[in-house]
């Protein structure tokens, strides 16, 4: 009897030490992993010590920009020895999911990347903070006035900041237009020319040869990819407005889904491909038409160690995407966004991290200009000659920017993107009636609003 | 209500709490409280979730309001879509899966003892991980490089590549064969099994009086392992009923929700759409429905204390 008694004591010894250490242990891992909060845990309590800002984006995950990522964030420690950057690599078609379901659990990152198209979807949820008194007044004197107010912006307060602009632009193979007995330096403009080019090469090239770079997944970016051919087929309009106009069920969209409809049977784009998967095939010279952001040079490089920049400069042209017949060409203004998330403990640092990528030296010369992407700021050129001297970038400045309109995104952007890019899917992969499919996704976004 | 007497005894039960009992119940305790907190605390969470309207991008209309998830569940015609949907996928998966299952199974018994290692060779598709297996399958399947087309042009079956992904019956067709070849592998080994537990002379007996192979495997084997046979038929119900990562990795549930499945769905609404209260909402109905399926499983495994 004694000895089970003995044995129960022990037992009761031993839990109440384990709990105690797990109590301990708990509470030291809650102040170190409320990450937004407390990303900071190592050390904010004091002056000198060092301050981590956990960084959320698909830079660090994706080939092609890892080591540029890498670099830039190396050479920011390397000058602010209090700031330790966490970086978290996560897929650009993860990215708004983890970092909600990391914030919503109180756990956010202090700052990400963040396509802008999904700025407000944070904002609204109260995840993100305003970014004005943040950051500061020469660096948002520095930005791009029209990059920067296009992009969440929710009662006049800025709640992201560009950090690369990737606003779509229209890019054309020359050797395959020569090929194909077209003029390889007068790229179509409008739908209209866009269909006679498509038809002629579709007739002189080899089926191998993808004719339009086309996105037609169920996704955000699959809609703001084909955002600008929606609009021109619609004679300018825009499918929906963020004040409840829906003008989804009209003529210009249904000769759209005709067209993407003999796109698709006649081989002139693959269906259900990201525009990324597209990207393999203009590395070999297999794609006549891009419908890409300005780091397509860079990517397609990247997938092909032939292809020095002198060869692809020579292949590939750029300029707006075609528009209405009317010659009115609408591309909406996109930019990979840096946002900081509301809570954070480490606000200053992340936004001091924030300058340092879009802005600085290092940012430019180390990321923006290798990887081929159309900077933010208006400093740029003078800070990095790479930038002013690429001729793709330069077209974009040139030709694509002029351009831009602001795209509805709104909180419910990713249903609207759901109930259209389905419509588009029904279309291309079956062969029923059109003209339901549209009745049926115009009273879905009517319901939305 | 249960009542503990004082000499130990419950009212209404005979079980006796002695204490041995006791002291296995206080060194069971710290892991029951874990375990029931890991796993009841976010169903319990997510039951009361579902009585709110709760969306992240209209955290000004959050609020209590019970009704409305039933009505937008209701009104929901892609919700019936994607139960539909999970109906075919789980009924093909399942009946081509134990059939096939019951055919190897039936071939591994009959094996020599050289050939003992094929068991193990057989079970791997069923150790591979669920998303492994959606690329190994998406890639097959892929359009343009997949192995699908070119074997099947190459045989001259086909003229034109088939977008098996982007059209919805080829679609679904495509998932099936790849569940079917990530679970079959699981049949073949309980019904393997259960054809080891059948003693010879009961079968011997049979064909002495003259049973023919099909007339024996029906009337003498089949009843002998029927038991282990709808047990894991209703095992596997459940787990395609709950598949997500084949279906998720392959198609994401498209071409325009053509294999869209419920599982698939919940997850679209909770985290594209970010309505969580609705979310939740489908995530407890389908918890029932689960649960439904559980206790017909814990019935079927135990059935005379089910009857008790």
């Amino acid at each position: 009897m004694q000895k089970k008694r003995g044995v129960l004591l022990g037992f009761l010894i031993l839990s109440l030490v384990v709990a105690t250490a797990c109590s301990g242990g708990g509470s030291g891992d809650a102040s170190g992993a409320s990450a937004a909060g407390s990303s900071a845990a190592a050390g904010s309590s004091g002056d000198g010590e060092v301050k981590t800002v956990t960084f959320a984006n698909w830079a660090a995950a994706e080939e092609s920009t890892q080591p540029y990522i890498a670099e830039v964030i190396s050479a920011f420690e390397a000058e602010n020895p209090n700031i330790k950057i966490d970086v978290q690599s996560i897929p650009v078609s993860d990215i708004l999911k983890e970092v909600t379901i990391q914030a919503t659990a109180g756990n956010a990152p202090d700052i990400a990347q963040i396509s802008s198209d999904n700025v407000l979807q944070l904002q609204t949820a109260g995840l993100i903070q305003p970014l004005d008194d943040l950051l500061g007044a020469d660096f948002q004197a520095d930005l791009y006035p029209d990059l920067y107010d296009s992009i969440g912006v929710v009662d006049g307060k800025h709640y992201a900041s560009p950090w690369a602009n990737s606003t779509h632009g229209f890019f054309y193979n020359r050797k395959l237009l020569e090929q194909a007995g077209l003029d390889p330096d007068s790229p179509p403009k409008t739908i209209d020319e866009l269909k006679e080019a498509l038809t002629v090469a579709r007739e002189k090239l080899p089926d191998d040869v993808i004719l339009l770079q086309a996105d037609t997944t169920v996704r955000t970016l699959g809609l703001t990819q084909q955002w600008p051919f929606l609009v021109a087929f619609n004679d300018g309009v825009a499918p929906f407005t963020l004040e409840g106009e829906v003008n989804f069920n009209t003529e210009g969209i249904k000769e759209y889904m005709e067209f993407m409809r003999w796109a698709v049977d006649e081989n002139i784009t693959l269906p259900g491909l990201k525009y990324g998967e597209f990207r393999p095939y203009a590395a070999q010279d297999k794609l006549l038409f891009g419908n890409d952001v300005s780091c397509f040079d860079g990517i397609v490089r990247s997938l092909n160690e032939e292809l020095t920049p002198e060869i692809l400069y020579e292949t590939w042209g750029a300029t707006a995407l075609p528009g209405t017949n009317a010659g009115v060409q609408a591309t909406p203004v996109q930019a990979h966004s840096l946002v900081i998330f509301e809570g954070s403990d480490v606000s200053e640092e992340a936004a001091l991290f924030l300058e340092y990528l879009v802005a600085s030296d290092a940012g430019l010369n180390d990321y923006i200009a290798p990887t081929g992407w159309v900077p933010a700021v208006q400093s740029a050129n003078e800070k990095s000659p790479a930038i002013a001297e690429n001729p793709i970038v330069t077209s974009f400045i040139e030709d694509v920017v002029p351009t831009g309109t602001t795209l509805p995104t709104g909180p419910d952007y990713t249903s609207y993107a759901e109930i259209i890019m389905t419509a588009v899917q029904q279309v291309i992969t079956t062969d029923d009636e059109i003209q339901p499919i549209l009745d049926d996704a115009q009273a879905q976004l009517e319901a939305l609003f | 209500m249960l009542h503990v007497l004082a000499g130990g005894h419950v009212s209404g039960n005979s079980y006796r709490i002695d204490k041995n009992n006791r002291l296995a119940s206080i060194l069971l305790a710290p892991a029951v409280v874990v375990v029931g907190f890991v796993s009841l605390y976010p169903l319990a969470y997510s039951g009361y979730l579902s009585l709110f309207n709760y969306r992240l991008t209209r955290l000004d209309e959050m609020g209590f309001d019970p009704t409305a998830n039933i009505g937008k569940l209701l009104a929901d015609s892609l919700f019936a879509k994607s139960l539909g949907n999970t109906l075919v996928v789980t009924a093909f998966t399942v009946g081509i899966g134990l059939v096939l299952g019951m055919v190897f199974a039936l071939v591994l018994d009959q094996l020599t003892e050289r050939f003992e290692k094929l068991r193990g060779i057989l079970i791997m598709p069923w150790v591979i991980p669920g998303i492994v297996v959606g690329y190994l399958f998406m890639y097959i399947f892929d359009g343009n490089v997949g192995v699908a087309n070119y074997l099947l042009q190459t045989m001259g079956f086909i003229d034109a590549k088939i977008p098996w992904l982007m059209r919805g019956d080829t679609a679904m067709a495509a998932i099936i064969v790849a569940n079917v070849w990530n679970q079959t592998p699981f049949y073949t080994l309980m019904f393997a099994a259960a054809l080891k537990g059948i003693p010879v002379s009961v079968k011997e007996a049979a064909y002495v009086e003259g049973a023919s192979r099909a007339s024996e495997f029906f009337r003498v084997t089949l009843p002998q392992i029927k038991t282990v046979v709808v047990i894991t038929s209703l095992l596997e119900i459940i787990r395609n009923f709950n598949n997500f990562p084949i279906i998720f990795t392959m198609t994401g549930g498209g071409p325009a929700h053509e294999t869209l499945t419920s599982v698939l769905y919940i997850y679209k609404v909770a985290f594209d759409q970010y309505d969580m209260g609705y979310a939740s909402f489908i995530g407890v109905i389908w918890v029932a429905i689960l649960m439904g399926l559980a206790i017909l499983y814990i019935r079927l495994l135990n059935p005379k204390e089910a009857r008790s």
